[in-house]
């Protein structure tokens, strides 16, 4: 006999399973069609043609196009944070800590690269663009998530005695602003340079920078 | 790199000879005006919702005129991208020429993106531009952006460890890489987000430190 937890359970995973697969597959639409044509015409009738279901299917899951958005900026920062965190913790030390954390965000964000410029376009990441309509504040806890990561990597230096206590507040906004104008780059370079070339650039940089001597 | 292509035959002659008559320092000033006032426009409304009229209505001349000046839109978004990029570059030899040191060449590179709020405007309009706007031209515009800006940074690395300001065996070009993201982060920083209550010469000195000396102590150095 089917226990009656189990009973009530199974139609309802059948039917998560069903609900997370329509809207992967929306949020993946919605992101290749923010790409493509950037936010301001990313109109829920072409997500859904993009997506190949109904325009009133996609309401069906999103209450519209900010939530959308949001949602699909919600599954990156999921997916981003636990790259981040696997590559860290995987690095030995402080030094190659702080290069995986960075090779990691590249390399994430490289694979969303038409999704983010457009988002950092409209969203104001990106130095010289401040609009009114700002579409999300998912974008925030992205960066929340990343500088909540850094601010456990930087613990680790100052617990392994290579940091200074002192000079963090300062240290973890100069790195925030540099991994954001990195970022600004990569997605509207063509041909970026690779993220691990560019991740041990800004590591080495951060650590001893280029001053001759300290 | 002045491509001719935009340019009207009144203008091309009173570059020949520029004070030949008030007309021609006319045109200059009209075409000038055009580009200006195209730059606010794509600034703000981006390549797609940009309208000949409204670029018309900032220059305080008509639609045709527009026409007579700029074959089509996207010719002048070539304009107005090129010469944000010499103006641009310009601002930034006129802001490290004489500075005696890397240091003060950094500052001086961070204080003009930063100071100079005419050129914010520009400076957007230069970078918006939709993957799906012409994507060819737009690239090649951005690839001589990407490479003069590294360029100039490379050079600068290059002379500072040149005169033993810098350390010796500084890898100029993939430090360039990374200075330049902290050049464009610090300026969203600073533009970005004003309410962080961190005066603008505080962040431009911490990114400065930073980049100097690194985050390690000396003694790892």
């Amino acid at each position: 006999m089917v226990p009656p937890d189990l009973q009530k359970r199974a139609p309802q995973t059948r039917e998560e399973a069903l609900r997370d697969f329509r809207t992967d597959q929306i949020m993946a639409a919605a992101r290749r069609v923010i790409g493509a044509v950037g936010w301001a015409d990313a109109s829920i009738d072409k997500i859904a043609e993009d997506a190949g279901v109904a325009r009133s299917t996609v309401y069906v899951y999103f209450d519209g196009r900010d939530d959308l958005l949001n949602q699909c900026l919600a599954q990156n920062r999921i997916g981003l944070s636990e790259r981040v965190r696997e590559a860290v913790q995987g690095a030995d030390g402080f030094e190659a800590g702080l290069q995986a954390f960075l090779e990691a965000i590249l390399v994430y964000v490289g694979e969303y690269r038409a999704f983010f410029a457009a988002i950092m376009q409209v969203r104001g990441l990106d130095p010289f663009f401040r609009h009114d309509d700002r579409p999300a504040t998912e974008v925030d806890s992205i960066r929340v998530e990343v500088q909540a990561i850094l601010a456990d990597l930087l613990k680790q230096g100052l617990h392994e005695g290579l940091l200074d206590e002192a000079a963090m507040v300062e240290a973890t906004r100069v790195m925030g602003s540099m991994i954001y104008g990195s970022l600004m780059w990569r997605v509207n370079d063509p041909e970026p340079v690779p993220a691990a070339d560019e991740a041990r650039s800004l590591a080495r940089t951060l650590l001893f920078g280029i001053a001759r001597t300290g | 790199m002045v491509a001719m292509e935009a340019t009207p035959q009144a203008e091309l002659r009173a570059r020949r000879s520029p004070s030949r008559s008030e007309g021609q320092g006319r045109a200059a000033a009209t075409r000038a005006r055009i580009v200006a006032s195209a730059g606010r426009c794509f600034a703000r409304f981006g390549l797609a919702r940009t309208r000949m009229d409204d670029v018309a209505a900032g220059a305080g001349v008509s639609r045709a005129l527009v026409y007579e000046y700029f074959a089509s839109k996207r010719k002048l978004l070539a304009v107005v991208q090129r010469e944000a990029l010499a103006d641009w570059f310009a601002a930034y030899e006129a802001a490290v020429a004489d500075t005696p040191s890397v240091r003060a060449a950094l500052t001086a590179w961070l204080g003009f993106c930063l100071t100079d709020s005419d050129r914010h405007a520009l400076a957007r309009a230069v970078f918006v531009g939709q993957e799906g706007e012409g994507a060819g031209a737009w690239s090649e515009w951005r690839i001589q952006l990407r490479d003069e800006w590294l360029a100039r940074l490379t050079a600068l690395l290059e002379r500072g460890i040149a005169r033993g300001e810098l350390r010796a065996g500084l890898d100029a070009e993939a430090t360039a890489l990374a200075l330049r993201g902290l050049q464009v982060g610090v300026t969203q920083q600073v533009l970005g987000d004003p309410e962080t209550g961190v005066a603008r010469e505080r962040q431009i000195a911490a990114a400065i430190d930073l980049m100097l000396a690194g985050l390690l102590p000396p003694a790892r150095t």
